[in-house]
């Protein structure tokens, strides 16, 4: 693990947390399980399993709507690399990519039209990578100032000492 | 959230406009494409099951057997009713939660697409099969939609095509709830708290909960049924040990809820239309939320109410009778917040509001009449009788039903970027209205005077007001090509001048922000809500204009 001097993290917009879905699921419950319990008590069964049926449905639903939430691009700054990583929390980076400082750029494209988002990239020999599809065009906008800030041209690129560097995380969440 | 997947694969087309042909509708996930598709299909079952009514408005226009045997009119009556609730208001709502609950969020589609699409596309085949038992021998079923055994077991080869066709219309109607649900809870727009909803993603949410909630005790109730008849169980087979009126408890404790979830969306429609053309901020929202999840926990505790008549100890008959009145509450309070909201207010009437005056001077008048259906000992003159038939026609038609219209009225120029016709549209809801009342408004005198429902035939002194009664039928369901003829104008006529994206001037929420006709793809990036839950995103803003 290298240090790094800045750390940008970016997550989707959410406004559902495990908690509140536990809670909500707890309501739901509430209500059908006591009735499907109570039905199969005076023998009417089927009732029950339909009931668990859908439970696990909405559970499911909830669950991979969560999942969604976890997703996360992490960008690592160090004196002379550029690492992002993006994948789901808890579950491990999907996919890394490891690039020059100095080399990569950082480029915001406007979209094709007016109903199309902008498009965030790092670019290096070649290569293309977009970032930021979960925010807004005001935030990615904001972000490609700040990685334009990170990401110096190559003639003016100084990196830092060892002990000038002061590590920084920078938390970016859609909206 | 607009993108959770910056990487995959299925993004690197998403910012492209529909398919085209007849694949862009079968493989669509487009919120707005599927709530074209499920309005689309509610209207033919509306056609449909309109289509249904008039043969037995036709049979009942004169005493004595005219037009069909009493079995057909038993199906007829039996169909009428599962085609116009399961295939016309639910996937109405359902429609225009499609379309209207991602738009008022904030967010980009629903929370899972592709069990959008299937829940949708399994309604055609539950309907077709359910619709191909006209064709069967033994006919379709006619022990009516609360299909009561023992009689309902006396279907013929229509019986186990009836329950197959409940369940998939229960599934139909399940993936749409769980998929509003998840949507609300986790794709609301920053800043967009629950309490800066608008009413009509908050009714959806809590009719979303009730059809999660008792969905599963119409299909194990069913399911018994299929089994009492194929398999030797004894659910309800009284000389198996069964209980017929068990049956009943557990279809009512499904199906008056299920009455809720036909009228709670339409609350959030009126509640959404009447500020609008009354300029001022809906009267005491907070206390509409309240309001509505009282009348959804009551809706739990009111069941019996329908079946006063089987015989229940004095003690439940009380507790039905009182537990049902005390739904008058909630329900007061939202017609009182909704006159509260036009006193003074700088009203028009366009036909939106219109058809939601209409709502709220008729639904009214149905929720008194079903305040005299509440009182135990009146209930057991006016059981099986017109009256309830008078009764819930008030609810669901100039209830459910206009509300529906009123809906398509306010949002179509958002959807198609046309406006329609507001002199068709106003002649619509005049004729709507008037005959609205002449085929139901006899009909509570029917009742009083002892004419039963569900039967051909009736006494000669009931004539005259089952005449006047089919006449209106007839005039209202023709009424409703104006309707029809005004929409397909909006969405495929000439284009003559496009809506402005705030198309009303008194209307407030994030769907107005963006433009009219809506985009294929709206809100890839959320917008921001302000404190009062206006849009605050500039950048959104300035985009959608």
């Amino acid at each position: 693990m290298h240090a790094s001097d800045t750390r940008l993290v970016i997550g989707p917009n959410a406004s559902l947390s495990p908690r509140q879905a536990l809670l909500f699921m707890a309501l739901v419950c509430s209500a059908a399980l006591p009735v499907a319990i109570g039905f199969a008590l005076v023998g009417l069964w089927p009732i029950l399993p339909f009931a668990g049926l859908e439970l696990g449905a909405l559970a499911l639903a909830l669950w991979v709507s969560l999942r969604r939430n976890r997703y996360r691009e992490v960008i690592d700054f160090e004196a002379d690399r550029v690492r992002v990583g993006y994948g789901w929390m808890q579950a491990g980076a999907v996919a890394q990519i490891d690039w020059p400082r100095v080399w990569t750029r950082v480029e915001l494209l406007p979209g094709g039209n007016r109903h199309q988002p902008s498009q965030l990239r790092l670019r290096q020999a070649g290569q293309i990578l977009r970032l930021g599809r979960c925010l807004t065009d005001e935030e990615r906008e904001r972000l490609h100032r700040r990685l334009k800030e990170l990401l110096p041209p190559v003639w003016s690129y100084t990196p830092a000492e060892e002990s000038e560097r002061n590590p920084t995380q920078e938390v970016l969440t859609g909206g | 959230m607009a993108h959770a997947h910056a990487h995959d694969g299925h993004d690197h087309d998403h910012h492209h406009g529909p398919d085209k042909g007849i694949m862009r509708w079968i493989k669509t996930t487009n919120h707005k494409d599927l709530g074209t598709l499920y309005l689309c299909f509610s209207f033919i079952m509306f056609f449909i099951g309109g289509l249904m009514s008039l043969v037995i408005r036709a049979e009942l226009f004169q005493p004595g057997l005219q037009f069909v045997d009493p079995e057909f009119f038993n199906s007829m009556t039996t169909m009428h009713a599962l085609v116009m609730i399961f295939g016309g208001v639910m996937p109405a709502f359902t429609g225009l939660a499609n379309w209207m609950v991602p738009m008022m969020i904030g967010a980009g589609d629903l929370a899972l697409p592709r069990v959008n699409n299937w829940g949708f596309w399994i309604l055609p085949f539950g309907f077709a099969m359910l619709l191909s038992t006209l064709f069967m021998p033994g006919g379709a079923p006619a022990g009516g939609w609360t299909m009561y055994p023992p009689l309902v077991l006396q279907t013929g080869n229509a019986f186990p095509m009836l329950i197959f066709a409940v369940h998939l219309l229960g599934i139909s109607s399940i993936t749409g709830a769980i998929n509003v649900v998840v949507t609300i809870l986790n794709m609301r727009a920053p800043g967009m708290t629950l309490l800066k909803m608008p009413l009509f993603v908050w009714t959806w949410l809590i009719t979303a909960y009730l059809l999660i909630a008792t969905m599963p005790v119409l299909a194990g109730a069913v399911t018994m049924l299929l089994t009492d008849k194929y398999f030797g169980t004894s659910f309800f087979t009284a000389s198996g040990g069964g209980d017929p009126v068990l049956f009943q408890h557990i279809f009512w404790f499904f199906g008056h809820p299920e009455v809720y979830i036909l009228i709670l969306p339409a609350f959030g429609i009126v509640s959404t239309i009447i500020p609008t053309f009354a300029r001022k901020p809906l009267f005491g929202y907070a206390s509409m939320v309240y309001a509505t999840a009282s009348i959804g926990f009551l809706s739990f505790i009111v069941w019996a109410h329908h079946m006063f008549t089987v015989g229940m100890p004095l003690a439940a008959e009380l507790f039905f009778m009182f537990s049902t009145m005390l739904i008058a509450v909630p329900t007061g309070v939202k017609v009182f917040n909704w006159v509260a909201t036009m006193w003074r207010g700088s009203m028009t009437f366009e036909t939106p509001m219109l058809f939601a005056l209409g709502f709220v001077f008729l639904f009214t008048l149905g929720g008194f009449s079903g305040l005299m259906l509440a009182i135990t000992p009146v209930d057991f003159q006016y059981h099986d009788t017109y009256f309830v038939v008078a009764h819930f026609h008030y609810v669901l038609v100039p209830g459910a039903v206009f509300s529906i219209i009123a809906a398509i009225y306010y949002w179509i120029p958002k959807w198609t970027g046309r406006m329609y016709n507001e002199k068709l549209g106003k002649l619509h809801f005049w004729l709507s209205a008037i005959f609205i009342n002449v085929t139901f408004f006899p009909q509570h005198f029917l009742g009083l005077a002892g004419m039963q429902r569900r039967v051909p035939d009736y006494n000669v002194m009931f004539t005259d007001f089952n005449v006047v009664s089919s006449i209106g039928a007839f005039a209202f369901f023709f009424s409703q090509f104006i309707f029809i003829g005004n929409m397909l104008v909006c969405m495929f006529g000439k284009r003559d001048g496009k809506v402005s994206d705030r198309v009303w001037e008194g209307t407030h929420g994030l769907e107005w922000t963006v433009p009219s006709p809506a985009p294929y793809h709206t809100f890839e990036d959320p917008p921001q809500v302000g404190e009062n839950g206006e849009p605050v995103s500039a950048g959104q803003t300035a985009k959608a204009h």
